[in-house]
Parts: structure tokens; C-alpha cells; sequence
């Protein structure tokens, strides 16, 4: 007779790439989360899920209101403030709701964790999954705001070529990056639950050192925050896509890709090692 | 390793950290992380194909616990478990039930989260709820089910469990008499069909002479007797009366 499934229980924890190898396996799983998530979170609203989607046009007026009459500009880099915005609002949100998402998954499922045997993981994959389909419809939002914006102002400054094809890979460094800082966040909350209330407070001081509501000054003497800032080069670039004339300095990539991959590996490190007292403690 | 070997436990050991963490337990860390419960201690024991193993023992003697490291929820602190099948646990019934979701959402979902896959699934769904005598209900959300209802879709769900080794843990203690009794008898006839091995939990001495052929007692963490039923029962009464 052959054995099909062989497991060994020990005190360690399995390899990553044993857990990729369960995740790919796990696709119906993923699929059922994904779809509780969204089922459960949208029943009995009239409106579902069009509060997150609409959130960067709401943002985007307020935001616009105000600073126009702070300082009566009405366009940044050649484009109207309005406009300017909506995109960097657009991947801001995102970037903020699935951070927010991801860390809370832990407790969220506490009751399956500690009752079934299941990859951590795929957590975090259905989550990413919800937020990820949030943006999407976010980015239609952005190019029919930005067609309707032409057709009644005529030229904004807004071009489209071939930059636009960076797009996906922002995207996908913006997932990876808030899937660390989940993963990371939801490993310490486990144990110590102040990193849960500490991340909103700490992502809303990142707001106002992140290029959403200006331009990076490099000349500025604070010039040095946008390089610890990981998510800054992303929101410049995203901007760059769409614009003429618009620079960002290659040194702010690279520091800040640095600083991903460190964030990476010591959130993968951390979870490593609390994997297995998850469901003892949490 | 012979074949006839499902599950091979090698000197397991368990502990639960005891305290709650915050500051102080921050501050003093060597003294905090020292102030452990021993669940189990030095276990050793062979399970064969297809035995039914009946799991006694009081309250906190590691029965639970040792359930739940076979399944893969916890895992050891040290030992080691060779597992040659596919484990199907159901610790609890109806775990990560929606309450948003309908009946036959739940199913799936249910269903997906005790690793069984989607065909399966869907090849039984009518046998599920057919089981479950919910027929009229099954499109409502589960929220508005009572909670009887929502027991025997739970049951109905881990009554048609596949795999090698079956683990229950006390769950077929809480739902009506005649229900339970349907439970039990399909769960064993389908071990005896299938030559599933299945790791049962019970306080009910009833069930486990109605479900099992081995008998399986903790007592503080430790294995007081593996063996017969009738003489590990007779063991677990002396030792309850004696108090």
C-alpha cells in the first residue's frame, strides 16, 4: 500500500516554501474566505462596498476645498489640484486599507485558528484579495473622473503612454509592502494587542510625510523622511505615470526598495518565529 | 515501519504559558516565560489502521490537547508525530460558521475550512442537507436559524468528513438524543466501510463503548492505560469513584 499524505508534527515551524506549497493547494479555502469577507461585509447595506470606492472622491474634494483656499493654488505640477489628489489619494487608500486589513486578520480569525489546523497565510491572501478588488474599481473611478475632467476643462496636463504599463508592478509593491507591514503588525498582535491601535495613528503620520498632498521638495531639509518613508517612491512614481513633466529622483527608488526588502525579511523572520505559538496565545 | 502503524507519537511534551501578557510580564520576562502548565507529558503511544480509539480522562489531563497537536492546531514542544494519512479533525462543531451566510454558503464554507475539497463538496451537498433535515431553511442566513438548527448543520457537515483518520472532540455530546444517535451511526458505519481510524473525545462513557475498540486514558498529562475498553473502563471508574 502507498502512502499518500505523510505529515511529521514537530516543535518547529514548516518552511516557507512548504507554506507556498500549501497555499497553492489551498485555492478553494482562499476562495471561500475571500468570498465570506466580502458576503460578510457588505449584508444589509444598501450601499455595499461603494463607501471604499468612493473614499478617494470624497478625499480628493475636501482635500481640494481646502488647500485651494489655504494657499490659492489650484494646480500642482501642472495639474489641478483636484486631479493631482484623486491619484494620489487613490493608491494611498489602498495602500492604507489593506495595511489596516491585514494586521487585524490574526484576531479577526481567532476562532478558526485556534480550532482548525490552517495556513496562516491564506489569511492574509483572502485579505489582500478584498483590498486589491477595492482599487481596481478605484482605478476605473480615477480614468472616468480624469475623461469626464478633459471633456469639461479641455487639457489637464495629463498624459497617457507607455508609463502607464509601471502601473500593475506599483501595485503589486504596494500589496507586498502592506503585506508585510500586516504580517509583521498581526505577529506582535498576537501577544501585545498596542500595535493594533498604535498602526492607524502611525499610518496617519505617514500621511503627511508621504507626497499625497504635495510634491517632494528635494532641496527641503526634510528631504531625508521621504527616504525612510517606503511608501513615498511608489506614490511619486504613480504620479510620474501619468504626468510630462514630472521627476523622481532614483536615489529615493532605491533607498526605499532597501528599506522594503528589510521590512520583508524581518516581518517573514518574525512570523517564523511566532507561528507556532499563534494559536496557543492569541 | 510496518503498514498497519496510522499514527506514531514519540515522546510529546506540551506546555501552555499561564499569565496574561503585558507590561509586567514585559519587565520580568525569565520569570514570566518560567510560570508554564505541563498539558502533556512524555507520551508514546502506536495507533494501528482502523482502530477506534476512545480519549478518557478528567478535565485538563491533556485529552484536548492532544488532539489538537494530531490535527495540526498546536504543535509540540517537544516529540514528535508521524502522521500516514489524511487527518480530518472536527474539534468543534460548525468552527468559522458566518453568520451572514446562508446555510448553503456554510456548507461550502464549513466544508473548505475542514479541508474538504470543493467536488466533494458539491457531489454531497444534497446529501448534507438532506441529513440535516434543514430542506426548506437551507437559503437562509444562519443567523435567523436556531440554534438547534444550526447543530445539526454543523453535525451533517462533519458527518460526511472523509479521511484516513477521523479526530472528534466531544462534539456529539450537545445535540439531541435522536439526532446524535444518527450522527454516530453514520460516522461509524463509514469508518467500518472505509477502515478510517478515528480519534473520538467523550465524557460519555455511553459513546465511547457504542463508538470504540481501544481505550485511550490521560490522567494529568500522562498515558495511565492504552489498551482493551472494557478493562481501560473499569480502570477510569475505580479511579472517579475513589474520590
Amino acid at each position: 500500500m502507498t502512502i499518500k499524505y505523510f505529515r511529521k508534527i514537530t516543535s518547529k515551524p514548516q518552511s516557507l516554501f512548504d507554506d507556498l506549497k500549501n497555499i497553492f493547494r489551498s485555492k478553494f479555502l482562499i476562495y471561500e474566505f475571500t468570498k465570506k469577507e466580502f458576503i460578510g461585509a457588505y449584508s444589509q447595506t444598501i450601499l455595499g462596498p461603494s463607501y471604499f470606492i468612493f473614499l478617494p472622491l470624497i478625499q480628493s474634494v475636501i482635500f481640494n476645498f481646502f488647500i485651494k483656499n489655504l494657499n490659492n493654488n489650484s494646480m500642482i505640477s501642472g495639474v489641478p489640484t483636484f486631479i493631482f489628489f484623486l491619484l494620489s489619494t487613490t493608491l494611498w487608500n489602498y495602500f492604507y486599507l489593506s495595511s489596516i486589513k491585514n494586521s487585524g486578520v490574526f484576531l479577526l480569525n481567532r476562532k478558526i485558528i485556534i480550532r482548525v489546523s490552517v495556513n496562516k497565510l491564506i489569511f492574509f491572501i483572502s485579505s489582500s484579495l478584498i483590498t486589491l478588488s477595492h482599487l481596481i474599481i478605484n482605478l476605473v473611478i480615477l480614468f472616468l473622473v480624469i475623461y469626464v475632467y478633459r471633456v469639461l476643462y479641455g487639457d489637464i496636463a495629463i498624459v497617457y503612454s507607455l508609463k502607464l504599463l509601471l502601473i500593475p508592478l506599483i501595485i503589486i509593491y504596494i500589496l507586498f509592502l502592506s503585506l508585510f507591514i500586516g504580517i509583521a503588525i498581526s505577529s506582535i498582535s498576537i501577544k501585545y494587542r498596542d500595535v493594533i491601535y498604535g498602526l492607524p495613528f502611525l499610518l496617519n503620520m505617514l500621511f503627511f510625510l508621504s507626497p499625497i498632498l504635495y510634491v517632494v521638495d528635494s532641496k527641503s531639509n526634510f528631504y531625508f523622511l521621504f527616504f525612510l518613508n517606503p511608501i513615498s517612491f511608489p506614490l511619486e512614481l504613480f504620479i510620474w505615470c501619468f504626468l510630462d513633466n514630472y521627476l523622481v529622483e532614483p536615489i529615493l527608488i532605491l533607498v526605499n526598495i532597501i528599506i522594503f526588502l528589510f521590512l520583508g525579511f524581518f516581518s517573514l523572520f518574525f512570523f517564523k518565529k511566532v507561528e507556532n505559538k499563534i494559536s496557543d496565545v492569541i | 515501519m510496518s503498514n498497519k502503524v496510522i499514527i506514531k507519537i514519540h515522546n510529546i511534551y506540551k506546555d501552555f504559558q499561564l499569565g496574561t501578557f503585558n507590561f509586567k510580564s514585559l519587565l520580568q520576562k525569565k520569570k514570566f516565560e518560567k510560570n508554564k502548565l505541563e498539558a502533556l507529558k512524555n507520551i508514546n503511544i502506536e495507533i494501528n489502521r482502523s482502530d477506534r480509539i476512545g480519549i478518557i480522562g478528567k478535565n485538563g489531563s491533556g485529552k484536548s490537547t492532544l488532539l489538537k497537536i494530531i490535527s495540526g492546531v498546536t504543535y509540540p514542544t517537544k516529540g514528535n508525530i508521524e502522521i500516514y494519512g489524511k487527518v480530518s479533525s472536527a474539534l468543534e462543531a460548525g468552527t468559522g460558521f458566518n453568520l451572514e451566510l446562508t446555510g448553503y454558503d456554510n456548507i461550502f464554507l464549513n466544508g473548505a475550512i475542514l479541508g474538504i475539497n470543493y467536488h466533494v463538496i458539491k457531489s454531497k451537498i444534497d446529501d448534507i442537507i438532506k441529513f440535516s433535515e434543514l430542506g426548506a431553511y437551507i437559503s437562509t442566513p444562519v443567523k435567523r436559524y436556531s440554534s438547534g438548527m444550526i447543530i445539526r448543520l454543523a453535525f451533517a457537515i462533519i458527518s460526511y468528513l472523509e479521511g484516513d483518520i477521523m479526530i472528534l472532540d466531544e462534539i456529539l455530546s450537545v445535540a439531541d438524543e435522536d439526532f446524535r444517535i444518527r450522527c454516530v451511526n453514520k460516522i461509524i458505519n463509514d469508518s467500518k466501510t472505509n477502515n478510517r481510524t478515528l480519534l473520538f473525545v467523550s465524557h460519555d462513557i455511553r459513546n465511547i463503548q457504542e463508538l470504540c475498540n481501544k481505550i485511550l486514558y490521560l490522567k494529568n498529562g500522562e498515558v495511565q492505560f492504552y489498551g482493551d475498553v472494557k478493562d481501560g473502563i473499569d480502570l477510569y471508574n475505580k479511579d472517579i469513584t475513589k474520590i
